[in-house]
């Protein structure tokens, strides 16, 4: 059997081609979109974690009352004021049946600074009273919580509502203690929930779209290999001028 | 060979590969610069608020790019190397405008080569 460029053994061979191509390019596509999904996920919270180990800076010096923070959320502040009741428990936010003790810190300038002093497993602890200097981490108001709860009761470090509570301007945001200041005031340190939402839509949307390109690669690759069965359509010898063609001759199939 | 049908392939094609195009100039010769060049934080900010938003939409944009390329290519009976040439082209900075004047010039041969139906 003579194997021309246009014999069946040149076409198996183009078909065979095809498809190892096709499905090596699917599968890198593939790969990107899962390599995408982890690695921007790891790499947004190794920053977080590392912006959360930087050096404390004044919390004045990165936010103030009636303006928008900046470049303050997710990294150590320090302040120094007086602690000025009442305080208010809200839950752990990784374990319901605990309690994170929240306390108003009235700076020099008379701006409140709500802090997260620590957690209680037992939701009593004594009173913040008194000038002291705490760090800690500041964070953004958090969100409402996803269940109403009674009258009094917080489920959620969310600033409005300790507006209600407390007298005087607020900074826009709070302060949540680290392990050394919390165990000062006998608390267990608060867990920070590093936020979780946009990047990983982001990375999720990015790898979103390499498997729709993945899936594309796969139809390109059926499409093509059977057009070089019939070596026409985009398989076809050469562009083929339209003239010589009947007019009313369909292109594909 | 349907000349309307071609001549409507063509602009869909032509439309997709100029946005496509133009993203791709902002995201790689504004948004990026900005982004990682600028030394004011705004600016940095900006830059990361284009790159993010336009190169998501630069992704979907290029999937109908492919799309109006392919339709078009189907029409006119082109080989699949102007295809890859055309999508490789759309991930390169101005390289979609050449793209896109080729196939533009190679079309409208095809179609003028066309007897009029009667």
């Amino acid at each position: 059997m003579t194997d021309t460029p246009t014999g069946p053994g040149h076409r198996r061979r183009t078909q065979a081609l095809i498809w190892t191509l096709g499905l090596v390019v699917a599968g890198v596509m593939i790969f990107l979109g899962l390599w995408q999904m982890s690695v921007f996920r790891t790499q947004g919270r190794d920053a977080l974690t590392q912006r959360m180990n930087l050096p404390p800076v004044p919390v004045a010096s990165v936010a103030g009352t009636g303006g928008i923070p900046h470049d303050a959320y997710g990294r150590p502040v320090s302040a120094s004021g007086t602690y000025r009741g009442p305080d208010l428990l809200v839950p752990s936010a990784t374990d319901p049946r605990r309690c994170r003790v929240v306390s108003p810190l009235v700076l020099g300038d008379g701006t409140v600074l709500p802090v997260v002093r620590g957690v209680s497993p037992t939701c009593s602890t004594p009173a913040a009273s008194g000038p002291a200097t705490e760090i800690g981490v500041f964070l953004p108001s958090e969100a409402e919580p996803a269940r109403e709860l009674p009258p009094g009761q917080l489920g959620s470090v969310r600033l409005p509502r300790l507006a209600q509570t407390w007298d005087g301007a607020m900074l826009p945001g709070f302060v949540s203690l680290d392990a050394e200041h919390a165990r000062a005031h006998g608390l267990e340190p608060a867990e920070i929930i590093l936020p979780d939402g946009a990047g990983n839509a982001r990375s999720s949307g990015y790898a979103l779209q390499w498997w729709i390109f993945a899936a594309a690669a796969v139809a390109a690759t059926v499409k093509l290999s059977r057009d070089a069965a019939t070596g026409s359509g985009f398989m076809a010898p050469g562009e083929v001028l339209s003239d010589r063609r009947p007019v009313d001759t369909p292109v594909e199939e | 060979m349907d000349k309307p049908g071609i001549t409507k392939a063509l602009t869909f094609y032509r439309i997709m590969a100029w946005i496509v195009g133009l993203l791709l100039v902002i995201l790689i010769c504004i948004g990026m610069p900005l982004k990682y060049l600028a030394s004011d934080p705004n600016l940095n900010a900006l830059g990361a608020g284009i790159n993010l938003y336009l190169g998501i939409g630069h992704g979907w944009l290029y999937m109908l790019l492919l799309i109006s390329a392919i339709n078009l290519g189907r029409r006119v009976q082109w080989r699949w190397v102007r295809l890859l040439l055309i999508a490789l082209a759309g991930t390169v900075p101005f390289l979609s405008f050449v793209a896109e004047h080729f196939a533009t010039k190679d079309v409208q041969q095809k179609v003028a080569a066309l007897p009029d139906k009667a």
